[in-house]
């Protein structure tokens, strides 16, 4: 009766050193109004082995970064269930959970093998056909995550994000010089590892559409700045821009065949797009003011930008192909940095309004209504997740750079707890292998 | 006579120092044997003479080495000219600053600089680059009005990355950073 599908998870080997950060964990500052209601139970453990992570609070803390669910908290359980034979769906009912999710964890010759199923508790029948995972015990979090990702999208009916990583830059202080590192971790910041380090500051990490990649701005030591890109796999970093003037804003288009950038080799930044088959380099935006930070559309046919040619920085839109720009931001003296949202609906970026008053917004791009969706001072760098679902972005905490998460509609805000150094610039990886 | 004579050799060691700055020291300081008409002098009044007058050289050129590099130290303290917020105008406190390396570029045209445009940390990264850049080309136009020469000056830009202060407007700045002297 029981159709299992059987998922065997390979560790990515990357050719990185582990970092020294310790777990970061997550506090949800505010939460929705009316969030599904989900109990996931610890799962039971017939290893007989202390077992690295907790499958349940994994998936736990997932779903309840989404803003979308709030879990039961395991003291208030009536009782540890691992199969459907044991679960008494009217206890659950009585504590107004409308999911129950149980799993195990068991020895497989050398391996874990990692059952999770999902339980509608209203109707009382299986929500999702459960799979069987297979993974080694250090890539427990990993499969959580996947778990997490299908419980997700049966519930909401969006793809989740929970497998997805980010890639963001640390600067920190190595006795007396500093260091820069570019580090990628889970989308929780858990995990993380270095991938590139460097004395020189390193901004603007974009990943390739494929994921194998990560274009990023970096300088010498007089401030001649240039595009680098590394390739995870091998960890290899190698130039990709390096013209007279700036050189920066990296964006690869939705192919990824296409790298648009900025540079000042006529005394003013403009952007271009080089084709990353053949090498050509073809002039986008032609002004006397400073062009910076494209940004494609998903259908690659429009390039938002910031620009100065009205005095202050605002948003404009191009063809990819280049023609006339549009302005489209008119309120706040403030507007840089977007970026499109997966479906085209919406950009979102940095908003500002004099002082210190940068906060991340979004736009919708029919109605052009605009909402302001961080409440911080100094918010930059936002960063959409690939379901559109919630942003990272860059934010100050006690004077030190730390990451935040908002969902898109500005009802759910976390932050990552001060490490290690000042963390910011975070990029969302795309899904893998799309 | 030997006093003047002093006094002649002293006017042209600085000769020499000077033109030894420019590089073609050695050339000028075979002409001064040949130049002095004095063969009927004895040799043992000429030999202290010539004994004090290289010491006289000497000196007057670890002088010379002190003053070129006091200035330069001067030029090295005296590097950094601020701006206001979200401005690239020379500012007029500016001025004297950028004077005074405006006139070591010209007295020294092989020497070279990178002007490394730098904003505070409000505003996105790559927009402070840019703003950074222009602010650069401000100073870079301020010295090319006064003449220094195209390829004396590069300009390049670190945005927000480089900060020195949490005081805003000291991080509104562009360093004079000297490539050769």
């Amino acid at each position: 009766m029981k159709q299992l599908r059987t998922i065997i998870i390979g560790l990515l080997v990357l050719a990185m050193t582990a970092s020294a950060a310790s777990r970061i964990t997550i506090k949800i500052t505010r939460g929705v109004d009316s969030p599904t209601n989900i109990a996931v139970v610890p799962f039971l453990n017939s290893t007989g082995q202390q077992l690295p992570e907790s499958m349940s609070q994994v998936i736990a803390n997932d779903l309840e970064l989404s803003g979308r669910f709030k879990s039961l908290s395991r003291t208030a359980m009536p009782g540890l269930p691992s199969q459907q034979e044991s679960i008494v769906m009217r206890d659950w009912r009585a504590l107004n959970q409308d999911y129950i999710v149980i799993g195990r964890v068991d020895n497989d010759n050398g391996r874990l093998r990692m059952t999770m199923e999902l339980f509608d508790v209203f109707t009382g029948q299986r929500a999702i056909t459960p799979k069987t995972y297979y993974a080694q015990p250090n890539a427990m979090r990993a499969v959580a995550h996947r778990m997490s990702d299908e419980i997700y999208e049966h519930i909401t009916g969006t793809r989740g994000i929970f497998s997805t990583k980010l890639a963001y830059i640390v600067k920190s202080q190595r006795g007396r010089s500093t260091e820069y590192r570019l580090e990628v971790a889970d989308y929780d910041g858990a995990n993380a590892v270095v991938a590139h380090r460097t004395p020189m500051p390193i901004i603007s990490p974009k990943w390739s559409p494929d994921s194998k990649k990560i274009a990023f701005v970096t300088f010498d030591e007089v401030g001649r700045s240039r595009i680098d890109m590394l390739d995870l796999a091998s960890g290899r970093v190698t130039n990709e821009i390096q013209f007279k003037g700036i050189n920066g804003a990296p964006a690869f288009s939705p192919d990824g065949s296409k790298l648009a950038f900025t540079n000042s080799q006529d005394g003013n930044p403009n952007i271009y797009v080089k084709d990353l088959r053949s090498g050509r380099v073809q002039q986008l935006t032609d002004h006397w003011g400073i062009d910076t930070e494209a940004a494609w559309s998903q259908n690659g046919r429009q390039i938002v930008f910031t620009s100065d040619r009205g005095g202050m920085p605002q948003l404009y839109m191009v063809r990819a192909t280049g023609g006339r720009a549009e302005r489209i931001t008119f309120e706040g003296n403030y507007n840089a940095r977007a970026q499109f949202s997966a479906d085209g609906q919406y950009i979102v970026y940095v908003h500002g309004k004099g002082g210190d008053n940068f906060n991340i917004a979004a736009m919708n791009m029919a109605s052009r209504q605009t909402r302001i969706l961080t409440a911080t001072t100094l918010d930059e760098s936002p960063s959409l997740a690939p379901n559109g679902s919630m942003l990272v972005y860059g934010t100050k905490q006690q004077g030190k750079g730390v990451l935040a998460w908002v969902s898109v509609d500005g009802q759910v805000r976390s932050t990552m707890p001060v490490v290690d150094g000042d963390v910011r610039e975070p990029a969302w990886s795309p899904y893998r292998g799309d | 006579m030997s006093k003047a004579r002093l006094m002649q050799i002293a006017t042209l060691a600085a000769a020499v120092s000077l033109a030894a700055c420019g590089g073609t020291g050695s050339d000028d300081s075979n002409t001064v044997d040949t130049a002095e008409n004095t063969a009927t002098e004895t040799v043992e009044v000429v030999e202290p003479v010539v004994e004090e007058a290289e010491e006289m050289v000497e000196m007057v050129e670890e002088d010379m080495t002190d003053w070129a590099q006091q200035e330069r130290d001067f030029l090295v303290e005296n590097s950094t000219v601020y701006f206001d917020f979200d401005q690239s105008t020379i500012r007029s406190d500016a001025r004297q600053t950028l004077n005074a390396h405006v006139g070591y570029l010209l007295a020294n045209t092989g020497a070279t600089v990178s002007l490394e445009g730098h904003a505070d940390e409000r505003g996105t990264r790559e927009y402070n680059v840019a703003l950074g850049e222009r602010r650069a080309q401000a100073v870079e136009s301020f010295m090319k009005l006064k003449g220094v020469k195209d390829d004396q000056i590069e300009v390049t830009s670190f945005g927000e990355e480089r900060p020195v202060s949490t005081d805003h407007a000291l991080n509104r700045r562009v360093e004079v950073r000297y490539l050769a002297w």
